[in-house]
Formats: C-alpha cells, sequence, structure tokens
C-alpha cells in the first residue's frame, strides 16, 4: 500500500489523521517538525507527504521549498495542511512548492480524494 | 544687550516711505531757497553795475559839455580881446542856465558814486564848483571887462576835467570789478544749483532702487515661500527680511506653515494609528481563525473518525472511545478557553469589563494557587514555593481576576520551565500601600524583542514555543488588561535561558467608590433614581480633592439602558422625574439641597436622556448663580468616558474634575446590614414597602420601617435607606437637612460611614419604577 508521510506537531490532530489514514490502508509514518520530516524523507522516501505549515524548528514552507531543491524528492507530491485559512495562505503553499492544499479542519473525504489523485498522477 | 536696551524704533515700511518722501522734500526746499538767494545777489549786483555803467556815461557826457563850455568861453574871450563885442542880456542868461544846467549835471554825477569813488566825486565837486564860480565871473564880468584871467580859467579848467577823468577811470573799474563778480557768483550759483538738484535726483534714485529693491526682495521670499508652502513643502521657512510689515507678514506664514505642519503631523499620526490598529485587527482576526481552527481539526477529526467506525463495524472500542472522546473534550475545553479569553479581551476593551471588588487574603489565594497547580508543575519536574512576607494586608480588589491573572503567570511559568523552581514571593510596600509579588521561574526566558510585544493578544515568543508549550497567546494581554483594570501593574524582567519575573503591584486600598454597589439591576433594566450621600471616607478626598467640604451633598442619577423601547419608556419616565426641560422637579430638588457634586452614572445609550436632562438642570442652575454649579462626577463604563467629557464640556464642567469610575454591573448591596425603609406605611406604597422588607431580610439585613426619620437619628447609622417618595419631596428633603447637619458637626473625629439612600417611588404608576422598587435583587456577587 501507499506510504504516507505525515507532518504534524499537534499531537491529537497527528494520532486522529494517523489512525484515519490507516483505517483506509494506508502505511502511515509521521513527525513533529520539519526537520524531522527532511531526515525521513531522506531515509524512507514516502509516496505523499501531508504537511502542516506551522511547524517548530523547520515550517512548512521551508520544508517544502528544501524537498524540491532536492532531485530525489522534487517530484514527490505533497499536499499542504493549515488551519491559515486566509486566500493569500493558499497561494503561499503552492508557491513553496506544494501540490495541493487543504484547510483544517480538514475534509476527510476531499483529503483522500486529493491524496488518491496526486498518487495516481505518479 | 544695548541693542535690547535701546531699542531703535521700527524700520517700517512706512517709516521708510516717509523718509525718502521727507528727504525729496527737504532738498527740493533747499534748491529752491538757493536759487531765491542766488537769484537775488545776482539782481542787487546787477543793479550796481547799471548804476556804474550809467555813472560812466553821465561821466563822459558831463566832460563833454564841460569842454564846449570851455571852447565857447574860449571863443568868446578871443572875440572880447580883439573886436569889443558885448553879449546882450539875454545871451548872458542863457549862458548862466546853461551853466546851472551843467552844475546839475555834475551833481547828479554824485547819484553813481561809490564807496571807493565818493572821494573823486568831492574833489571833484569841489573842483567844479570853484571852476562854476570862475565860469560865472566870465559872464557877468563879460561887458565890464572883469573877466577871471584866461589862465586861471583855463587851469580850473583842466583841473576839474582832471578830476573827472579820475572819478570817470573808477566808475569803469567799479563797472569791471562788478562785472567780474557778477559773473563770479552767477557761476557760483549755478554750480550750488546744479549740484543739490543732481544730489537730489541721485538721492530720489538711490531711495527709490533701495526701496523697490528691498520690497521686491522680501516680497519675493514671501511669493516664493507661500508657493513652497502651498505646495506641501510645510518644512520651508521664509527667511524674514526684516522688522517690518512684510517681515510681520513672513513671520505670519511661517507660524501658519508651522500649525499646519502640526497639525499634518496629528493627522498623520492619527491616521498611522488607525492603520496600525486596523492591521492588529487583521492581524488578530487570522490569528484567531488559525487558533479555532486547530482544537475544531480535532474535535471534528475524532468525531467523524468515531462515527466512520461505528458505522461500518456496529460497535466501539470501549477503551479507545473514552480516549478519543476524552481528546474532543480537551479539545473543545481548549476551545471554550480561548472563546473566553478573546471575549474578555473584548470586553475589556469595549470597557464593559467590571470590577468586583471585596475584601480577600490574596496570600491565601496563591497558595491555594500553588497547591492546585503543583501536578502542572511537577510535570516538568518543577518545584514550586510560596514566600509571603507577614506583615502582608489584605486586599481590596477583585478577587476572582486576581486568581485568573495569578493561575495564568503561573501556569505560564511552568509551562516554560523544566527541571527548575517556580517562586512566588509576596511583599508589602508600606511606603505606598501597594502589595507586590513576584512570579519568577528558572525557565526559557525571552529575548529583548521577544518582550516588547509579549503583553499583545496572540503573540507568543515564536511560533515554536506556542507549538511546543501550547497556550492561547492570550493570557498575558489579559493579565496586563486585568491588573490595569484593578488599578495595578504588570511588569516582566528577563533573559533568554535566565528564567523569567513577572511582578504584579497591587494597590492594597480601594481606590474607587462603593457608589457602584448601590444600583440594583436586574433583566428588566429598571431605573432608579437615587439619593447618596458622598462616600464619606476617602473616596471624596479622591475624586473630588479639594472641590468638597466633608457633608457635601450628591445627587446621583443612574440610568441604564440597552434597547429602544427601554429608552423610550425610559424617556417618558425622566420627563416625569425631571429629565426634561419642561419640568421642574429636579429643579426644585437641587435649588433645595443645592447638592455639591452631581454624579451620574452614564450608560452607552442614555446619552440623548442626559443631555436633556442636565441641560435643564445646568441651565437653571446658572441662570439662579452661576458660581454654584455643583460639580458633575459621572459614572460609567470606560466606553461611555467621550460621552461624559463632551457632556461636561457642553456644560462648562471643563476646569472641574471628571472622571469615570468603573461600576459593578449585576451586584446588589455587598454589604449586610441595617436598612431603614421610610414613608412605606402609607396605602400606596404598603405593598412595596413589605415586599422589599421581604426580601431584604431573606438576604439576612435588619429591618426597620418607619413613618419618618426627620432627625435623621435612625438612618444615620442604617447601611441602606429605602424612601418611599410621595408626592411631595418633604420628607426626603427634612432627611437630608438632618443628614447633612450631621455631617457639619460630627461628634467624632471618625469618618462616618454613610448609607446608601435609595428613593423609591412609583408616580404614574410606572412599570419600571415599581419593578425597580420592588425587584431589587440583593443576591451576594458570586
Amino acid at each position: 500500500m501507499s506510504v504516507v508521510l505525515i507532518v504534524e506537531d499537534n499531537e491529537l490532530n497527528r494520532d486522529m489523521l494517523t489512525r484515519r489514514l490507516e483505517r483506509k490502508d494506508f502505511t502511515v509514518f509521521s513527525v513533529g517538525d520539519g526537520q524531522q520530516a527532511l531526515d525521513f524523507i531522506a531515509d524512507q522516501p514516502p509516496d505523499i507527504v501531508l504537511l502542516d505549515m506551522d511547524l517548530p524548528v523547520l515550517d512548512g514552507w521551508s520544508t517544502c521549498t528544501a524537498l524540491r531543491n532536492q532531485p530525489a524528492t522534487a517530484n514527490l507530491p505533497v499536499i499542504a495542511l493549515t488551519a491559515h485559512a486566509m486566500s493569500d495562505d493558499k497561494q503561499k503553499a503552492l508557491d513553496a512548492g506544494c501540490d495541493d492544499y487543504t484547510t483544517k479542519p480538514i475534509d476527510f473525504p476531499l483529503l483522500l480524494a486529493k491524496i488518491e489523485a496526486l498518487l495516481a498522477g505518479c | 544687550m544695548a541693542e535690547s536696551r535701546f531699542r531703535l524704533p521700527r524700520f517700517s515700511l512706512r517709516l521708510r516711505l516717509f523718509i525718502s518722501i521727507a528727504a525729496i522734500v527737504a532738498l527740493f526746499t533747499l534748491t529752491n531757497i538757493t536759487y531765491q538767494i542766488s537769484s537775488q545777489n545776482r539782481n542787487l549786483r546787477l543793479d550796481n553795475l547799471q548804476k556804474a555803467v550809467q555813472g560812466q556815461l553821465a561821466s563822459v557826457t558831463t566832460r563833454q559839455q564841460m569842454q564846449d563850455q570851455q571852447k565857447e568861453i574860449l571863443v568868446l574871450d578871443a572875440l572880447k580881446r580883439g573886436g569889443q563885442q558885448k553879449l546882450s542880456k539875454k545871451e548872458i542868461s542863457g549862458a548862466l542856465a546853461s551853466l546851472q544846467n551843467l552844475a546839475n549835471r555834475v551833481r547828479s554825477l554824485g547819484d553813481y558814486a561809490y564807496l571807493d569813488s565818493i572821494e573823486a566825486y568831492k574833489q571833484l565837486s569841489t573842483s567844479y564848483a570853484e571852476l562854476d564860480m570862475l565860469w560865472r565871473q566870465f559872464y557877468t564880468g563879460y561887458n565890464e571887462d572883469q573877466t577871471p584871467l584866461a589862465t586861471s580859467l583855463e587851469r580850473s579848467f583842466e583841473n576839474t576835467l582832471a578830476l573827472l577823468g579820475a572819478f570817470e577811470a573808477m566808475e569803469v573799474q567799479a563797472a569791471e570789478q562788478l562785472t567780474a563778480q557778477l559773473h563770479k557768483v552767477s557761476r557760483f550759483n549755478d554750480r550750488v544749483t546744479m549740484g543739490i538738484y543732481l544730489f537730489t535726483i541721485a538721492l530720489t534714485v538711490g531711495l527709490g532702487y533701495l526701496l523697490i529693491r528691498y520690497t521686491t526682495q522680501s516680497l519675493t521670499n514671501l511669493n516664493v515661500g507661500t508657493v513652497r508652502i502651498g505646495r506641501g513643502d510645510l518644512d520651508y521657512h521664509i527667511p524674514v527680511s526684516g522688522d517690518d510689515e512684510i517681515g510681520d507678514l513672513t513671520i505670519a506664514f511661517n507660524e501658519m506653515a508651522d500649525k499646519l505642519r502640526n497639525a499634518m503631523a496629528q493627522v498623520q499620526q492619527s491616521k498611522e494609528k488607525a492603520d496600525q490598529a486596523n492591521r492588529a485587527k487583521t492581524n488578530f482576526l487570522a490569528n484567531m481563525s488559525h487558533e479555532l481552527r486547530t482544537p475544531l481539526n480535532a474535535i471534528i477529526g475524532y468525531s467523524e473518525m468515531m462515527i466512520e467506525v461505528y458505522n461500518e463495524e456496529n460497535q466501539l472500542d470501549e477503551k479507545q472511545a473514552v480516549e478519543d472522546l476524552e481528546h474532543i473534550l480537551s479539545s473543545g475545553r481548549h476551545l471554550l478557553q480561548l472563546i473566553n479569553d478573546v471575549l474578555d479581551l473584548a470586553k475589556i476593551e469595549s470597557g464593559n469589563m467590571t470590577v468586583l471588588n471585596e475584601t480577600f487574603d490574596s496570600v491565601a489565594i496563591i497558595r491555594g494557587l500553588a497547591t492546585t497547580m503543583l501536578p502542572l508543575a511537577r510535570k516538568n519536574n518543577n518545584q514550586l514555593l510560596v514566600e509571603a512576607d507577614e506583615n502582608i494586608p489584605q486586599l481590596y480588589s477583585d478577587a476572582v481576576k486576581f486568581r485568573q491573572i495569578f493561575i495564568n503567570l503561573l501556569s505560564n511559568a511552568c509551562k516554560f520551565t523544566r527541571d527548575g523552581k517556580i517562586t512566588v514571593q509576596a511583599s508589602y510596600a508600606a511606603h505606598n500601600k501597594q502589595l507586590v509579588y513576584h512570579i519568577s521561574d528558572t525557565g526559557i526566558g525571552m529575548s529583548k524583542t521577544a518582550l516588547k510585544n509579549i503583553f499583545e493578544a496572540f503573540v507568543q515568543a515564536d511560533a515554536e514555543t506556542s507549538h511546543k508549550y501550547g497556550g492561547t497567546g492570550l493570557g498575558l494581554a489579559i493579565c496586563k488588561q486585568f491588573i490595569e483594570l484593578m488599578h495595578g501593574t504588570l511588569d516582566v524582567r528577563s533573559a533568554p535561558g535566565e528564567g523569567t519575573t513577572f511582578t504584579v503591584v497591587l494597590p492594597a486600598q480601594p481606590v474607587q467608590p462603593k457608589i457602584g454597589e448601590l444600583i440594583s439591576q436586574d433583566d428588566q433594566q429598571e431605573l432608579s433614581f437615587v439619593l447618596t450621600p458622598p462616600v464619606a471616607s476617602d473616596v471624596a478626598s479622591t475624586i473630588l480633592a479639594s472641590d468638597t467640604e466633608p457633608g457635601a451633598l450628591a445627587l446621583v442619577a443612574l440610568l441604564k439602558d440597552s434597547d429602544n423601547d427601554f429608552a423610550e419608556s425610559l424617556q417618558d419616565h425622566c420627563q416625569t422625574m425631571g429629565y426634561s426641560p419642561s419640568d421642574t422637579r429636579l429643579q426644585t430638588l437641587c435649588e433645595h439641597h443645592r447638592p455639591d457634586f452631581l454624579c451620574a452614572l452614564l450608560g452607552a445609550e442614555s446619552k440623548v436622556l442626559f443631555a436633556s436632562g442636565w441641560l435643564a438642570l445646568s441651565r437653571s442652575l446658572q441662570e439662579a448663580r452661576a458660581s454654584e454649579l455643583p460639580a458633575l462626577l459621572v459614572f460609567g463604563e470606560s466606553a461611555s468616558y467621550p460621552q461624559a467629557c463632551e457632556l461636561a464640556a457642553r456644560f462648562d464642567y471643563s476646569n472641574r474634575k471628571r472622571l469615570t469610575i468603573p461600576v459593578r454591573q449585576h451586584n446588589p448591596v455587598a454589604r449586610r446590614g441595617n436598612a431603614v425603609l421610610i414613608g412605606f406605611a402609607n396605602e400606596e406604597f404598603h405593598g412595596t414597602g413589605e415586599a422589599l422588607r421581604n426580601s431584604l431580610e431573606k438576604e439576612a439585613w435588619q429591618c426597620e420601617v418607619t413613618d419618618s426619620d426627620a432627625e435623621g437619628d435612625l438612618s444615620a447609622h442604617a447601611d441602606l435607606v429605602f424612601f418611599a417618595l410621595q408626592d411631595n419631596a418633604d420628607l426626603l428633603y427634612w432627611h437630608l437637612i438632618a443628614l447633612r447637619e450631621k455631617l457639619a458637626h460630627p461628634d467624632s473625629e471618625e469618618l462616618v460611614a454613610l448609607p446608601g439612600i435609595f428613593l423609591v417611588t412609583n408616580q404614574n404608576s410606572s412599570r419600571v419604577l415599581d419593578s425597580a422598587a420592588i425587584e431589587i435583587e440583593l443576591t451576594p456577587p458570586v
């Protein structure tokens, strides 16, 4: 099955999303900040990354930019997850290199559809 | 120094013009005078010259005639000697007449004589007289041969002729001299005239040039300056050219530019402020949205998942479900906390946050909190210590807010400290009656830049800490605002890695009166018209400073409204209560009691009502005695402060003390004690009195019902007095007089704590006032 990496610092949200995705038969890994995410991806590249934007150590935008700057992960599908709901926040995420964007609270079916679409496109 | 002491007169434009014109006129006059003098001089000399020339001519003619005469005589003498010819009588008289004529002519020469030639003339005259005599002898003696000797005649003639020649020469010389002088004078005069004339022209041109140049320069400067200032270059300073009218104008322009610049700066400043406020609002909203979405994500996510699981499997794993529900609950609580915090902030900002003061032991509260928060402290392996001095007095403040502040500060300290120590130190600064609390931790600390914004909403040192340590980012903002509401200060000292110390300073003494405690309010929002004596103790001195003497009487009007219907009914009642220009009752009350200050509780929407009421009042008082206008004291929420100011300005209270005092809402009388009900015995008020008494006694008040308390003995010792306002206000009036007397002559040095006085009336069977009187809520504050 596809491997999903959740990058999220809020414990509850991380736990909830992990379990919901596992129930949909994804293999889910999760980390708490951007640096951990980069380390994890370098070690064990997932099929798709769900990336929170407000992260400690290295925020989501920088993490995504870092991923895009490495040839190995330049095309890795990344969906931004963020509680910032203003219109320019979305643009900011896309500018940083994210493939798609979804606001919290997460519309789970929509998120699944987005994940599947991105995975199918690979 | 000398310049300022002996200041020259102002060299103004007018003075300059005047001097120029005066100079020109003076020179013109001088020219004229010179011309006149020289002309006179010349004329005189010309006359003299004419005389000299005439003298010369006359002497030549005389010489001619003399020579003719001599020739005639010589001829006659020759004839006589040869032919003995006799002269007729007629011939002799003719000759004598001719001689007389000649003598006249010689005499007339004297008219042309000068100082120089007068001597010559005298000699001539003498010599001629001798000649004349000889000639006359010659003619008279001719027929008798007694003629003088021809030789003596000849000699006399020659002599006279020589003298005539000398005279003539002198005349010629004089004429020549005069001519020369005339030339000289004439030339000199011409020169002087020309010189003055040229000088006048030069001066006129020079002065005109200077004047024009100076004025033009000043005007050009002014013009350039005004154009620049007009273009918006308000920093430009027009050079001031001199102490004259244009200089004044320039200074006026510069001042105008200065004022404009200041005004512009102010406008710019307010604009920047407004922009900043706007940005802050936008940021706040964005942050708010972000902060609300995070817990909502968990709530929705877990709920959806649980429903999903249940739908798919028709059952839930109990343990897992409880865990998930706990997650939902904690997120929900976090959300609630966030919303409460935001509401608190909004309330503070709109001025609706009220302070409920009571006396409490702050150290006990802190110790209690320390116990409650021990688990939180231990979570990060922290020690929590409370150190309090022994002399710490009780605090008169808002206990609920006090708790909230310390919960916040302590939980912050616990959150940001690991394996460290959190200390609360409480001490009392007796000199300024302040309680000082230090909350120190040995945690991560903050940088200087972080400290700058620490008390702003949604600001945590940075995003990382927020995620690592949690919290809404509103706690400190709220703490700060609360403490300010409580008349205290909150300060912070910190350095990265060296821990943080928050210092809370609160005044131990009450800084505000308890007047607000007299207000009764229930859900119906009634109107009560309350008379209360001033709060005798420190309140009067704090609020009114030197304005008020002890025993001052205050007339307090309390209004509270919020919806339009109520406002309308309120307006009706105000009219019946004297808050309208047509009614005289409030005015009468004021005139009778001559209050020293007027208190008003100003609700957010009672502005119009108040305006009309106060207008009537102040008008009537002003007409009576303008100097005796009572001080206006407006109580209200801070939001109504501008209105209060506007009101005060309208009634010329600008120089008086006016302030707003946060009034306790929903708080009936806090104290328990004696209540006196006066005037409730009659039929009209009996029911009301009973109801009031029942409700008071239910709340453990001691009640006394009396018909009249004119002496004031009873009510002076009461904590609360209720008056039933009869058709006439006599009772009230006498009671107030009695109270005043008592206050004016206090029995002891001790300050008398005066009762709150409620005026109960059901005039016009008013729904609002009825309910106001009966349904006074006497539940203690939570």
